[in-house]
């Protein structure tokens, strides 16, 4: 793959290399701004881009599930000499 | 004062200095608020759930026996999931395999993620619920070095510094090893839709 299509002073591999501090909004404002001014100009640049900033999108949608199941609470509970979690009402 | 009234009024570091006085109900407090996110990184880094519920004991535990020894760099919840990491390395006795970076070139990463191609992804014709099925399956495919720091970073939501403490890497390092976790997880999930290379 040629990486040979400089725009703004950037080339796809440099953009490439960027693509996550971009999205973690972790560039100097020069730099993000010729980031975005590459990926404007740079049709392969814009479509990979999307497609990695959905994959990091969809990591994080993942969240913080599953739970933890009520019987390894109440053995963690009992290991650390804790009362047991009183049950739900209801 | 009750656990949950404890949970909601102490801020972390608050709830880890009573831990070290020796307050039963904070410890209860402490594990009820990160229990969930220790025992998830666990099991992404274990081959089993009794594995997993292991390593999340181990980790209370030390945090009980080290309490006292906590100096706030970084969150506490960061710190639990540093003892978790210890923990589940201690058991799969590999701690020497998670030193450097790999050496992989990063275009061959880009190429295998898609980089250089023009075809639209299917990605954003399959439902939520499949989306993140597929997202699953291709983080437990991942080596556990590219799975626990997006685990720490992209689905815990733990920052960069927090991330990097966690993984005993410096901040660049850390940075370097994301995103190449990152465009290998799009591998993953480019290579499922079964889109085409471009050579």
């Amino acid at each position: 793959m040629s990486a040979e299509n400089e725009v703004a002073e950037l080339d796809c591999v440099e953009v490439l290399a960027e693509l996550s501090a971009y999205l973690d909004g972790e560039l100097e404002p020069a730099r993000l701004e010729a980031v975005r001014l590459h990926v404007a100009c740079c049709e392969r640049c814009a479509s990979f881009g999307g497609r990695f900033a959905r994959a990091v999108a969809e990591l994080r949608a993942l969240g913080p599930c599953p739970t933890c199941p009520p019987d390894v609470k109440a053995r963690l509970r009992q290991r650390l000499g804790l009362d047991p979690e009183p049950e739900p009402l209801g | 004062m009750s656990e949950v009234a404890y949970a909601a009024d102490s801020d972390d570091a608050a709830l880890l200095a009573s831990v070290a006085a020796g307050d039963r109900r904070a410890l209860g407090a402490l594990v009820d608020r990160y229990q969930d996110s220790v025992l998830r990184f666990a099991r992404s880094l274990v081959r089993t759930d009794a594995e997993a519920e292991d390593v999340l004991q181990e980790t209370f535990l030390a945090a009980l026996r080290g309490a006292a020894g906590y100096r706030g760099e970084g969150s506490v919840r960061g710190w639990l999931l540093t003892i978790a990491r210890h923990a589940a390395y201690r058991r799969r006795r590999k701690e020497a395999a998670y030193e450097s970076e790999d050496g992989h070139d990063l275009e061959r990463l880009g190429e295998e993620a898609g980089f250089g191609d023009l075809h639209p992804s299917p990605l954003e014709a399959l439902a939520q619920e499949e989306a993140r099925h597929r997202v699953r399956a291709a983080l437990m495919r991942l080596d556990p070095i590219d799975r626990e720091i997006l685990l720490l970073r992209d689905i815990e939501g733990l920052d960069g510094a927090e991330t990097a403490a966690a993984l005993g890497l410096g901040l660049a390092a850390m940075k370097s090893r994301l995103h190449r976790a990152r465009l290998r997880v799009a591998a993953l999930l480019r290579n499922e839709e079964g889109e085409p290379h471009v050579g």
